[in-house]
């Protein structure tokens, strides 16, 4: 009953097949298999451009070329204030223009870069930095961020973004399986819908608190093996990028949005990483709009420590959408 | 520098090359420099480990050849396999000792942590329980006469250290090995063909299947008492396939990989949930190479079967013991070993039972009935292996049969997602072509198809391992081993 075992498929006294004849057919299994692959390729940059939405590359690569009043990099806690309508809202208000690109997980690195790329195709007055001390304390929410395929999952095939990787010494690594497409046709299968999960799935619920998730979550977002040294690492970039910033004429604006007293009070030297934050505001004149401490009730976050619907709508009444009108 | 990573694919891309371009007695210095590269990609200081299980084989090799006309033969052996076992027990099993022994002791202790005996807190180097075994192995038959102790001690090193195979085995047989490596390789295209199919596949199973069931099984190993009956159930019958899928992958891979370079290894999976028994399923199906082991090196020294009834049955539990201890330093490896040989001795001592059932159920049922009856008792005994602590499995099956009576409504309301269904559609196809290659080796099916088709076949597999395939550098199970 029992198949033949491999070992002996591998027979070396089977039937003969001429090198040359054999080499001939894997160059033409070679040839179609990269054909293959480029229409592969061609479709999933198509998926890419039709059902993207709020990925940040997508937006900076389609929209047209304009100034902006406001661009807003950060993290995830700077992502509600661009979920739903909110960021229409705040343009309205404010009377303002907005792009908000801020990624999650997204610490001083890859904002560089998504400022950087974003540069090369419009610009912007004012540049709001919505600050979280977490995203300076390890690699991973820098160098090893950008490594992740996820974050180029649906960033569209452009020239702007190839001379974007490449401007950086920590980003030309990333170019080659930028350019291979590779992230873009793995990810195929799932594209779905471009908008985040936070965004529509809970972004209109209130947080019910727990210690244990609390502190969970912390350990997640602080873990390093040697955060002093990569504080100053990280905050002598996140100075590069406010020159940059400067350079190029735009204002930048340092916000600290609002968490729940439960979640900041548990955060790990958090008044000696502000210290040093401020040296390094204060060197480069600008001024931290410190919401932090404004929104001490549960019912304004979807999380342990993200906004929600009702938590955007009351720091825009706390002062937020006044900045917006005052800096534009 | 994983099997399943592109690094590691254009790595070997580049040793293939460069291997067939160079005369073949420099061959084996491509091999070994390729080999310490790869291993070293883990930790450089893992070298130092592999470099001394070579030299310690080398030696000891040497001093027990023909142990029947040698005096100190038997010394030597012990010597040597001491040498060799000695670091498997340092680097795997001595906080293990350490642990047990102050379990053991606590009851003892007047004072809560007077008895904390301090632990070594050393990583296990990857892949040192196979390249031990091989070591080991090497020395036996060369103290048995089986071989002639190798003289080229580059040789030698490649062996042990050859690097399809290092981390994961199959574990090689020396004797099988170095002809092919004395011999040399010329470039044969139907053979490096043959590799590439089994890479394909073998990447198949790991990228596609496995890593995908790793997520399912994943959330029902994890915080279990919180997860849904099915969740828990799901993951059980799962993690099956992905250990399956795992390791068959990668013993499919590194065979691949060999052949490309012109040598044949072992065959270590056959169809292993096709078994009509426990016994053919650890002795014919399942990781053979390391069954093959414990046969040629444990269990014939023991006496095998020809000993009395309850030593046979002692030799079996003894063995199975070892082996569960083997895959890991952990009370829930020795519990696994020990079921596999409790199903088997039973299976023994039913032998009677067994041949009258056979003979009143028509064959395709009888047949039907235990390669399903072994299935489940192969994925009750898994349940052990996967958990983390014995306390983790038990919590597994009570989570599984404490809610029996809600199935039903379970299975209704559970969230079917997307998934899950393609995953589970892997597995019938998995299973599909298993049953198919049980008749007639698959590898033969493809070879006779029209170029079409076959070339088809070969771009849909890697359309699969782009679009599917689960490329986020998931280790391979066996390799904690």
């Amino acid at each position: 009953m029992e198949g033949t075992p491999i070992t002996q498929v591998n027979n070396p006294n089977q039937a003969h097949v001429p090198t040359r004849a054999c080499l001939r057919q894997w160059v033409g299994f070679f040839v179609i298999g990269v054909l293959l692959y480029l229409a592969l390729y061609a479709w999933a940059e198509i998926q890419v451009r039709t059902t993207g939405q709020k990925n940040r590359f997508f937006m900076i690569a389609t929209a047209p070329p304009q100034k902006l009043d406001f661009v807003i990099l950060g993290a995830s806690h700077a992502m509600p204030l661009g979920f739903g309508d909110t960021e229409a809202q705040f343009e309205a208000r404010s009377g303002a223009t907005i792009m908000n690109l801020s990624n999650e997980g997204a610490g001083v690195l890859p904002n560089l870069f998504v400022y950087d790329y974003f540069s090369r195709r419009h610009s912007a007055t004012n540049v709001i930095y919505v600050v979280d001390s977490f995203a300076f304390y390890s690699s991973e929410w820098n160098e090893d961020r950008l490594t992740d395929s996820d974050l180029f999952r649906r960033a569209p095939l452009d020239r702007d973004l190839i001379a974007t990787f490449l401007a950086h010494p920590w980003s030309r690594g990333i170019l080659p399986e930028y350019l291979s497409g590779f992230a873009k046709i793995n990810g195929l299968y799932r594209l779905g819908s471009d908008i985040p999960d936070a965004e529509s799935r809970k972004f209109t619920r209130t947080y019910r608190p727990n210690k244990q998730i609390d502190k969970t979550r912390i350990d997640y977002l602080f873990a390093s093996e040697d955060p002093q040294a990569a504080i100053e690492k990280y905050l002598g970039d996140f100075a590069e990028l406010i020159a940059r910033v400067q350079a190029s004429g735009a204002d930048f604006i340092a916000v600290k949005l609002p968490t729940p007293p439960r979640y900041r009070d548990r955060l790990p030297g958090e008044a000696a990483f502000d210290a040093k934050m401020a040296t390094i505001l204060d060197s480069a004149h600008v001024e931290m709009h410190d919401f932090s401490g404004v929104l001490p009730g549960d019912e304004f976050y979807y999380d342990t420590d993200h906004l929600n619907l009702a938590g955007v709508e009351a720091v825009a009444g706390l002062g937020l959408t006044d900045l917006l009108v005052d800096e534009k | 520098m994983l099997l399943n990573s592109f690094s590691f694919l254009w790595f070997f891309a580049l040793v293939a090359v460069v291997y067939y371009s160079i005369p073949g007695r420099f061959r084996w210095v491509l091999l070994l420099v390729a080999s310490y590269y790869f291993y070293s990609a883990f930790e450089l200081a893992y070298l130092v480990l592999l470099a001394y299980a070579t030299a310690a084989a080398y030696v000891f090799g040497r001093l027990v050849e023909d142990g029947s006309q040698n005096p100190r033969g038997k010394l030597w052996l012990g010597l040597g396999v001491l040498a060799q076992l000695s670091v498997l027990a340092v680097f795997k099993y001595a906080d293990f000792l350490l642990e047990s022994v102050e379990s053991a002791l606590a009851p003892f202790s007047l004072f809560q942590n007077a008895l904390a005996i301090p632990r070594l807190g050393w990583l296990l180097p990857v892949g040192l329980s196979f390249f031990t075994f091989s070591c080991v192995s090497y020395i036996i038959d060369c103290y048995r006469g089986k071989l002639r102790a190798e003289r080229h001690l580059g040789h030698l090193a490649v062996y042990v250290a050859f690097f399809p195979k290092l981390v994961a085995g199959p574990i090689e047989r020396a004797t099988s090995f170095l002809p092919q490596l004395r011999e040399g390789a010329t470039f044969d295209p139907v053979r490096v063909a043959f590799g590439l199919q089994l890479l394909l596949w073998g990447l198949f199973k790991k990228v596609v299947i496995a890593d995908r069931l790793a997520e399912f099984v994943d959330a029902g190993f994890t915080n279990t008492a919180f997860q849904s009956p099915v969740t828990v159930l799901i993951s059980v019958y799962f993690y099956a396939f992905q250990i399956y899928c795992d390791f068959s992958g990668y013993s499919d891979m590194a065979i691949g990989l060999a052949a490309i370079l012109g040598f044949t290894l072992i065959e270590n999976f056959r169809r292993p949930y096709l078994s009509r028994n426990i016994a053919e399923f650890w002795s014919k199906r399942w990781h053979i190479s390391l069954a093959n082991w414990f046969r040629d090196y444990l269990y014939i020294p023991l006496g095998g079967s020809r000993m009395s009834r309850p030593r046979f049955y002692l030799n079996v539990m003894a063995v199975f013991a070892v082996s569960g201890l083997w895959h890991g330093a952990s009370w829930t490896f020795v519990i696994w070993g020990a079921i596999n040989g409790f199903y088997q001795v039973i299976w023994l001592m039913l032998a009677g039972l067994r041949q009258r059932l056979a003979a009143v159920i028509p064959g395709a049922l009888w047949t039907a009935i235990s390669v399903l009856l072994t299935f489940h008792l192969i994925v009750f005994a898994w349940v052990f292996f996967r958990a983390a602590t014995l306390s983790g499995a038990i919590a597994i099956f009570d989570r599984v049969w404490s809610a029996l009576s809600l199935y039903p409504s379970l299975l209704r309301t559970y969230n079917w997602t997307p998934e899950f269904w393609l995953s589970l559609t892997l597995i019938v196809v998995l299973m599909i072509v298993e049953c198919f290659d049980e008749v007639r080796s698959i590898f033969h099916r493809i070879a006779a198809l029209p170029l079409l088709p076959r070339w088809g076949l070969y771009y849909s597999m890697i359309a699969c391992l782009l679009v599917i395939g689960r490329w986020s550098g998931a280790e391979f199970v066996y390799m904690q081993f």
